[in-house]
């Protein structure tokens, strides 16, 4: 969908047309699931958060007057994924204060992955916020470092230090656990 | 380690990520969408028992907790600023000062185009906004509108909206790294806004200790918040017994991270104060 077609359909919503709004959940919906689950969401949960993504986008269009439509909706997701890991955490030290361990959950569906990927993605997966979300914007949604700035509010220096440094953390994980492999290899 | 491995790996987890099979389905998110339109603000009536403003007490807290984890924010003697109603909600507040980004980006981040060039568009919209806005409250059956007006902080860069008899005090305190704001709106009632530069702490930080603190005088997170914020990163709500709610929402915009805090009485729920607050916090935009 064009840039164009993106302004349309937010016009037609914004004087109540149901269907140019559905039409941009029909567009945009599989890019706001795939960014929630790269950036941590679990798989039981990505159905409600990207639901609550898109509740918000209709309640706050109004507030979306220029820019890149998917720039927003990438920040609107981000948002709502932040409240979603607050609250995981949450309830994760509720848990803990009565049960000693509890598993981390991961992404299951990698077991056709190579060990470098399968690294790659847990690695991701536990990666400080700050570099977890520029790596799945810049890696896998294709976002330039101008968009991410506007994603993050952050400034576009910001960005590319927050990029370099999480590429480092990743590529030292990558090494690790190659060598963790080699290890078992022998 | 090569980059042709590591790029390898990225681009065979970016392939599986983008032939994932989705979850959700467009109608379903449609159909909740509907739902939520639904909603309109209606008044809870949670009885009345009297509590006094709180607001010294909150940011007490949020200092002693900043005390006691180390950072450096010495708020009392010459450091307190003495306090300087603004008193008038679209009131323009002079000032310059802002904090700087602590990212200590690296020489090749350094090497960069000029971002504010981006921002010139935000820097003009977070004060181009409509005067007052308006939000249809039904309280005991009565339907009526609540206006309130745009407020615009120059010096920290942001602008939301409040009631219009709303007292502001600039500086409730300041220093390098934490600046505050109260908002009076009635003597029961004020919400309070902190900013702190990202060198003072991050946003996991701040909650931490702001739930910690909140813990440690007796409330507890309350299952079903009201009102939700549709905006902050994080926000939260806690509850004591036959007293008042407490909230806090954070958000954090380059390298910044406001804190907005405030208490509600419960007799405060009766009432158009927690619309107020909602509006404060969701009506936030930034320079």
């Amino acid at each position: 969908m064009s840039e164009f077609d993106d302004y349309s359909c937010i016009q037609s919503a914004l004087q109540g047309d149901d269907m140019a709004f559905h039409q941009l959940i029909d567009h945009y919906y599989l890019t706001v699931e795939r960014f929630a689950r790269q950036i941590g969401v679990r798989e039981e949960d990505l159905q409600d958060v990207t639901q609550e993504v898109f509740i918000k986008v209709f309640r706050f269009l109004h507030k979306y007057s220029r820019g890149k439509f998917s720039t927003w909706l990438y920040s609107v997701t981000l948002n709502v994924s932040k409240d979603y890991f607050r609250k995981q955490k949450r309830e994760k030290a509720k848990i803990d204060k009565t049960i000693n361990s509890s598993p981390e959950t991961f992404y299951t569906e990698n077991t056709d992955l190579t060990d470098d990927a399968r690294i790659l993605h847990k690695s991701i997966q536990i990666l400080d916020e700050k570099y977890r979300v520029p790596i799945a914007l810049f890696y896998f949604q294709e976002a330039s470092i101008k968009d991410i700035s506007a994603i993050m509010n952050l400034s576009e220096s910001t960005v590319k230090t927050r990029l370099k440094r999480g590429k480092e953390k990743l590529k030292a994980s990558l090494e690790k656990g190659g060598r963790m492999y080699e290890r078992e290899a022998f | 380690m090569s980059e042709k491995r590591f790029d390898e790996g990225i681009m065979e987890l970016k392939n599986k990520y983008n032939q994932s099979r989705p979850v959700s389905s467009p109608s379903d998110i449609f159909q909740a969408v509907q739902a939520s339109r639904k909603k309109t603000w209606i008044i809870k009536g949670y009885g009345g028992i009297a509590a006094a403003s709180v607001c010294a007490l909150l940011i007490a807290g949020i200092l002693i907790g900043s005390m006691l984890t180390g950072n450096d924010t010495n708020l009392t003697g010459e450091d307190a600023v003495p306090p300087e109603s603004g008193g008038r909600p679209d009131a323009v507040l002079g000032g310059t000062g802002e904090y700087d980004n602590n990212e200590n980006p690296t020489d090749e981040a350094a090497d960069t185009n000029n971002p504010n060039e981006s921002r010139d568009d935000l820097d003009v919209q977070y004060k181009e906004r409509p005067e007052t806005i308006s939000e249809n409250i039904t309280a005991e059956g009565m339907e009526h509108e609540h206006t309130l007006h745009l407020y615009i902080d120059e010096e920290l860069g942001y602008s939301t909206y409040l009631e219009p008899q709303t007292v502001v005090t600039e500086d409730i305190y300041r220093s390098e790294k934490l600046i505050g704001r109260e908002f009076k709106v009635t003597d029961s009632f004020s919400i309070t806004l902190l900013v702190h530069s990202e060198e003072e702490s991050s946003l996991e930080a701040i909650e931490m200790r702001t739930i910690e603190q909140m813990e440690s005088e007796g409330y507890e997170e309350s299952a079903e918040p009201y009102p939700v914020f549709e905006t902050p990163d994080r926000q939260g709500q806690f509850s004591q017994p036959a007293s008042s709610q407490r909230y806090y929402a954070l958000l954090e915009h380059d390298g910044r991270v406001f804190s907005v805090q405030a208490e509600l009485p419960s007799e405060s729920f009766d009432g158009r104060f927690p619309v107020t607050l909602k509006s404060f916090i969701d009506e936030l935009m930034f320079r």
